[in-house]
């Protein structure tokens, strides 16, 4: 009998299925790996599990017996804890105080030598070093890991789930949070790390369950699979032949055979980055030596799992962030000091992520977020006044033109809020693919989108490079890389690990390069 | 009419009403009729000419440290130090009517100047550690009020004091400002109201405007755009600082002609709290401040006619203040919009 299985684990969200029939199982003693792409139903599975979630059909098990979560407390009562991705850890309190707050045991008295003591026979049973009197705020993120670490494990829990452990880990943290892992393993803890790292898996996991779509593509024992199989079942579609037959149909171009080489000769490199490397910061991760070009006429799909660099990459280019070294030149020209003003009127523009916060003002009407990039040149404004008129006339052009559609009577003047999100994400397109526009850094620009809006700003995408502009596509979604990438680069852990051409294009690859794999350490 | 517009706009109405029912309760409960009570309160406010420029008179320091508190509050920096900067405005203004020498029209544009460039640095400060040190604007600017109220107290105790009172010598009369139409309000009213035009002019007609509006709206955004955001942090915070310079320099050449004790208290958190009800509109926050002026104006008539305390007026302000704060954050309430919502479709179907 299994410690905790799930039966047909069912989850939808507005209709969509975020978990359809999954079933799943942990033993003790045992480390079993969670494996999928971003939004593959992994974080949620376990926050059912977990009690943040409840299951809208389907069954767990808890030591045999039917168990419900109905919130995490009941899950830690039950003897199962979670670490996050993000922490929830009280910055200004103590590490002692952080265990004590989750405390339970004793509601009424707070035996503060006897915690302590608690605390520190835990820590050094299981090598997770930190000072009982540290406070939060002082501690490396490392330091931080070991301590949600121990205050599930202070709960006297029996499976132990962690969210995308190592994603803040350096490379010397991670083997030592691995020896920690084995450790507890050895002591009859039931571990369940869901990570998208493929080395990771092979060399800590015994059991590896792949989600894809919600749904559950594959269990392998780990001694029994390898990276190439665990890639494949990860990605699943064979993209490359669909998408690539239909590419060719629609664009008329590339001629099948034709070298990367030899097409780039006829292309005017737009944007070029030469060894751009940046340093982690608190909250970003690092780019290292980021070469890469642009040309007019071109989409460089850029694919990779977020967290390994993507948006530091687009900030980079759009100035939002300034690289530590390297060289970033827009049409042969350096710009690595120019300000995001001068870069854009030089011919970068920018779809972020996060259009809300990002690139809109929600607040404010739809004419005047259209005229948030030019708000002070012609024919919006004459230097100091702005010219209403020309304004209102160009926000009902645009929204004709780019099928922006306000519910309500109040058209233009709809505050951009009320929109839904493609219509949110359509105005943005209207506003940064304008002529003036050589080169558009597009990060996840689908991103919750639905079909119809979705199809819209990919074919706007295409025109813009069919008249010349250059594009660089930023996405984790895979499909939309294959769809209109001319060429993709593969980013991990804030590296390019390859750039393949069109005619390249390997599924199997490219997923072994998404998990940090290059051909040459298979 | 835009639903959300036509709420912001209706709840301080009703919030007014609703301030005056429970004012007319307590009124009651004293025994006096609250009619007559109400009566006497809007004749002593708005009865006669001379009344109502007493009550544009009173109006004037709040409509400028209401302009104040709007201005950087349409950053999306909260200046609470409006109070300070006008004193520092006056205080400098007060050096300068009375120991330049200079008197007449040119002492006023001087004094003017001088008092809001003071108050415009006396705003610059938290600005800077806000921009370059990330300081709390808010704790700073309040801090600073009780500096520069303290600041005050030393001019009228020591340097510019006459005689055996802790005041200081008045303003020469040819440096006083004029009444207009022999009321007791003065040009330093019209002053007001030109400044509250510019400000809305300036939010929502220029590109400088529409910018520092965007910076209020959503600091990313603007970030991500390149607008200089930082430096319309500091802008927005000197040039509301100068709005309330100009009012200190105003009210000492207008009313008080000499800074003694309480000259200018709680006028800083007054602006604030109008500036909230007039939802950071310019032109309502001249109104606002009318309407508050009027009721701390018409409460003395009313207490001397009925015997209800002027406290019963403070009461009724406050409560405006409250019903405001409280009917528009209702108003956002998701359940207030579907309930709403049930009304509206069930007016339809009927």
């Amino acid at each position: 009998m299994p410690l905790l299985e799930m039966r047909d684990i069912c989850k939808s969200f507005s209709g969509v299925y975020a978990n359809e029939n999954v079933s799943f199982s942990a033993d003790k003693g045992e480390i079993h790996a969670l494996l999928g792409e971003n939004g593959a139903g992994k974080t949620t599975l376990m926050n059912i599990l977990f009690g943040l979630y409840q299951a809208d059909s389907g069954e767990i098990l808890w030591k045999g017996k039917p168990a419900e979560f109905a919130s995490p407390r009941e899950a830690i009562e039950a003897g199962i804890g979670m670490v996050q991705q993000h922490f929830s850890l009280v910055r200004n309190l103590t590490v002692l105080d952080n265990m004590i707050l989750n405390y339970s045991g004793n509601r009424f008295f707070l035996d503060r030598k006897k915690e302590r003591q608690k605390l520190l026979t835990l820590s050094e049973r299981y090598g997770l070093e930190v000072h009982p009197d540290a406070r939060i705020a002082d501690l490396s993120v490392g330091e931080r890991q070991r301590v949600e670490i121990l205050k599930t494990l202070y709960r006297e829990i029996e499976l132990l789930i962690l969210d995308e452990p190592t994603g803040v880990l350096t490379p010397q943290e991670t083997s030592q949070f691995f020896r920690m892992l084995k450790d507890l393993k050895n002591e009859g803890y039931a571990i369940i790390i869901i990570t998208h790292r493929m080395s990771e898996i092979l060399e800590i996991s015994d059991r590896v369950t792949v989600l894809r779509d919600g749904k559950k593509v594959a269990e392998h024992l780990t001694a029994e699979t390898n990276a190439d199989q665990l890639a494949h079942d990860m990605i699943g579609r064979d993209l490359h032949g669909l998408t690539y037959t239909e590419f060719g149909e629609k664009e008329g171009a590339p001629a099948a055979g034709e070298s990367a080489d030899k097409r780039d000769e006829n292309r005017q490199p737009v944007l070029e980055l030469k060894a751009i490397t940046r340093r982690a910061g608190k909250h970003t991760h690092a780019l290292r030596d980021i070469s890469l070009c642009v040309h007019a006429g071109e989409i460089l799909g850029v694919a990779g799992v977020e967290g390994n660099g993507q948006k530091e990459l687009a900030e980079v280019i759009t100035g939002l962030k300034q690289a530590t070294s390297g060289e970033l030149l827009l049409d042969g020209k350096e710009i690595g000091h120019a300000s995001v003003r001068e870069r854009y009127e030089s011919g970068i523009s920018y779809i972020s992520d996060d259009r809300q916060s990002d690139s809109l003002i929600p607040d404010m009407n739809i004419s005047d977020n259209l005229m948030l990039r030019d708000y002070a040149s012609p024919p919006y404004a004459d230097g100091l006044l702005i010219r209403r008129g020309a304004v209102k006339e160009n926000a009902k052009d645009k929204m004709k033109e780019f099928e922006v559609r306000a519910s309500g009577t109040q058209g233009a003047e709809t505050k951009v809020r009320l929109l839904s999100g493609g219509n949110q994400q359509k105005l943005i397109i209207a506003r940064e693919l304008s002529d003036r526009s050589r080169l558009v850094v597009a990060a996840q620009p689908t991103r919750g989108l639905d079909i119809g809006a979705t199809e819209f700003v990919r074919e706007r995408l295409v025109r813009k490079k069919e008249s010349g502009g250059a594009v660089l596509l930023i996405s984790a979604d895979l499909e939309e890389i294959f769809a209109i990438s001319d060429r993709v680069a593969v980013l991990y852990d804030g590296r390019i690990m390859d750039i393949l051409d069109r005619n390249e294009l390997d599924i199997r690859r490219i997923g072994l390069l998404m998990g940090g794999v290059t051909k040459e350490s298979v | 009419m835009n639903k959300n517009r036509f709420f912001s706009i209706l709840v301080p109405f009703i919030s007014v009403l609703l301030a005056f029912l429970v004012g007319c309760i307590i009124m009651a409960a004293l025994g006096a009729n609250p009619a007559t009570a109400l009566g006497a309160l809007w004749k002593g406010a708005f009865g006669n000419t001379r009344n109502v420029g007493t009550t544009l008179s009173r109006a004037t320091p709040l409509i400028f440290t209401s302009l104040c508190a709007c201005f950087a509050y349409r950053c999306g920096v909260f200046n609470l130090g409006g109070e300070g900067q006008f004193l520092i405005g006056s205080v400098v203004c007060c050096y300068i009517a009375t120991q330049s020498g200079i008197v007449g029209l040119p002492a006023i544009i001087l004094c003017i100047l001088c008092g809001g460039i003071a108050g415009g640095f006396w705003a610059a400060i938290p600005g800077l550690l806000k921009i370059y040190r990330g300081q709390n604007e808010m704790i700073i600017s309040i801090m600073l009020n009780y500096v520069a109220t303290l600041f005050m107290g030393v001019i009228y105790t020591n340097w510019l004091r006459e005689g055996s009172v802790p005041q200081t010598m008045s303003v020469p009369d040819e440096s006083k400002l004029s009444r207009l139409f022999g009321l007791r309000c003065t040009s330093a009213f019209v002053i007001a109201v030109v400044i509250g035009i510019l400000v809305y002019y300036f939010l929502f007609y220029t590109s400088m405007g529409f910018q520092l509006r965007a910076v209020g709206l959503n600091m990313t955004a603007s970030q991500f755009n390149g607008f200089a955001v930082k430096r319309y942090i500091l802008f927005s915070f000197i040039i509301s600082g100068v709005i309330a310079g100009v009012g200190g320099s105003a009210e000492l050449l207008g009313t008080q002609f000499r800074l003694i004790n309480g000259f200018g208290a709680g006028y800083g958190f007054d602006g604030v709290a109008m500036a909230l009800i007039a939802q950071l509109h310019p032109l309502a926050a001249i109104l606002v401040a009318i309407f508050f002026a009027a009721l701390r104006v018409g409460s003395t008539t009313m207490q001397a006619a009925t015997g209800v305390p002027t406290s019963v007026s403070e009461i009724i302000q406050a409560l405006v203040i409250v019903f405001t704060v409280a009917g528009l954050a209702m108003v956002k309430l998701p359940e207030f919009k579907a309930a709403l919502e049930r009304i509206f479709s069930a007016g339809k179907e009927a």
